[in-house]
């Protein structure tokens, strides 16, 4: 008992070693956000008055309520679309019998393997070609496209092994229809796949910057990670970083306020369909 | 026919994925094989050029060069990220009380935003007063490297921040596995005289398999996108040196106007990315037989 104890604690302090140098840029970044604007002192001095004219600067800058409002508006509205349309695709293909669910399934799986960057000019195109180009339509469209495949896969397994036929027999016996037992039961049923889909789609679409990048050339559309990308010239100049880094600590502060709140969902929904028996 | 009108109701319930997956997903990918046989650049009328571009990209060897890159900074990133995070899974599986503290932090670089991420590491890297430079000079070393500034580190410089970014995703994923293998079975292998490695090299590993797969899986695909971190901290250099096929049809479309030549490269990447994957899923899904 007293050895394992013993041990707990070497194990213990040998791993909060590891992690203050593995997580260090983050703690020097953190220091250095609060220092006077213009102190380029060696970084690794870490403790120095406080100041908050950084966070002043990157926030005017960042036009920061904007842009949050605009990552908002865009991540919750691919998200609810994403949802949406990936739960009923979904549903239909673990229900259809035969070589059509396989064939579907299959199908949409093929996607994974496709980049945004690959077909980028002839997508500059359609968007253009449907008139929504330079709106959050055309991110929107995007983020929810490039998120079915995996999305459609993830749920239909779900389904597949979790969801009992039997029970949507027994309603469909009483006479409830298809939309009906899907709205009533299977959804219900499925929340831990839908609460997964949220954190592991949700948050690389809130960090994206690529699409927003090529879509949204209007400042007043542009989201919290595009407001970074307009700092990246500022990177060569060594007086501009203690801005820079409160401006990443702004830009990540609304997730890391979720993350604090919703942890176990995050660690939970990350191994809905990555761990099997 | 009750079945058929099951059938198609849920045929209807796909339309809405199937709109958005052709109409954003395929139909840009078959277009871009279009593209690929010609000589457009954007504006103006182009020609049907046949297979010119895909001699060029060969003769000239950008696509070798792209596609080496690409191999390189995925290997790393599957195999380290890989290695680091089973190590780590398996250090806070013992029964630590302080492990959900040290689960909850190590997660956070995986809620930054990529480009966050680069600014992060771009500071780390910076030649001067970056952190390895500072560290150095705090040690009375002289001659800190500028790794993103060499072309024999730059690739891998980018990659590890890849692996970085991912290592508390990679990471949760593994715990989750080792947790599904029950005490029981480590203790009937250690009746049988396992040591501790023999119980991690004959035990763990195999009932781990499925686990794995998912974790190669997910850094094949990461490393085969790689963009983000290519595009903002190194541009692809110095020279061509960390040019990523992603980051190199990026360039080829946006800063060169070679829209053309840039779609064939994005049709043969398309073809190898596709070949790779089904390969290894194959060979790891036959692994897990095995196992």
């Amino acid at each position: 008992m007293r050895k394992s104890t013993r041990n707990e604690i070497l194990v213990t302090i040998g791993l909060t070693v590891f992690f203050l140098v593995f997580l260090s840029p983050i703690f020097i970044a953190l220091f250095g956000s609060f220092r006077e604007l213009d102190d380029t002192s060696n970084y690794l001095q870490l403790f120095h008055p406080l100041h908050l004219e950084s966070y002043i600067t990157a926030f005017e800058r960042m036009n920061y309520f904007r842009s949050l409002g605009n990552s908002l508006t865009i991540t919750i509205t691919s998200v609810v679309v994403l949802l949406t349309c990936c739960s009923m695709a979904g549903y239909a293909i673990a229900r259809l019998k035969g070589k059509l669910g396989s064939f579907f399934q299959i199908f949409f799986l093929a996607g994974m393997i496709v980049s945004a960057q690959m077909s980028i000019i002839p997508m500059y195109k359609v968007v253009n070609g449907l008139g929504i180009g330079n709106t959050i339509i055309a991110p929107i469209c995007l983020y929810v496209t490039s998120a079915l495949p995996f999305s459609i896969f993830l749920y239909t397994n779900f389904i597949k092994s979790g969801v009992p036929y039997s029970l949507e027999e027994a309603a469909r016996i009483d006479g409830a229809s298809i939309p009906f037992t899907f709205v009533k039961i299977v959804i219900p049923l499925t929340k831990p796949a839908l609460v997964s889909l949220i954190i592991t789609q949700g948050v690389p679409i809130w960090n994206d910057f690529f699409f927003g990048m090529l879509f949204l050339s209007s400042p007043t559309k542009k989201t919290l990670p595009l407001m970074m990308l307009n700092f990246i010239g500022d990177m060569e100049n060594a007086t501009q970083w203690n801005m820079l880094f409160a401006a990443c600590f702004l830009s990540a502060l609304p997730i890391l306020i979720i993350y604090a709140f919703l942890q176990r969902y995050f660690v939970g929904g990350l191994t809905v369909g990555a761990v099997k028996g | 026919m009750i079945d058929k009108r099951i059938r198609n109701v849920l045929l209807i319930f796909i339309i809405p994925a199937l709109v958005f997956y052709v109409v954003f997903w395929i139909s840009p990918v078959l277009m871009s094989f279009y593209y690929g046989l010609t000589n457009w650049r954007g504006l103006g009328t182009y020609d049907f050029i046949g297979l010119t571009n895909y001699e060029n990209l060969i003769k000239q060897g950008t696509l070798f060069a792209s596609m080496g890159n690409t191999i390189k900074y995925t290997l790393f990133v599957v195999i380290w990220g890989n290695v680091q995070a089973l190590a780590l899974a398996m250090i806070l599986n013992m029964k630590l009380r302080s492990r959900g503290i040290f689960r909850t932090v190590f997660y956070i670089p995986a809620l930054f935003s990529t480009i966050v991420v680069a600014f992060l590491w771009s500071y780390v890297y910076a030649p001067h007063y970056g952190m390895i430079s500072e560290i150095f000079e705090l040690l009375g070393l002289s001659g800190a490297p500028n790794l993103l500034g060499d072309r024999s580190t730059s690739l891998f410089a980018a990659a590890f921040v890849e692996t970085w970014k991912t290592s508390g995703t990679m990471t949760i994923i593994y715990l989750a596995g080792l947790q599904n293998i029950s005490d029981e079975v480590i203790e009937s292998a250690k009746i049988d005289g396992c040591t501790g490695w023999q119980a991690i090299r004959y035990v763990k590993i195999p009932m781990l398999s499925n686990t794995i797969t998912v974790n190669v899986m997910l850094g094949l695909i990461g490393g085969f996108k790689s963009f983000d971190y290519i595009f903002a901290l190194t541009s692809g250099g110095p020279g061509d040196s960390s040019s990523t096929l992603m980051y190199t049809i990026y360039k080829m479309a946006f800063v060169e106007m070679q829209y053309g030549k840039a779609e064939a490269l994005a049709a043969m990447a398309f073809v190898f990315i596709l070949v790779v994957s089904i390969a290894v899923l194959t060979i790891m899904k036959r692994k897990e037989l095995e196992a």
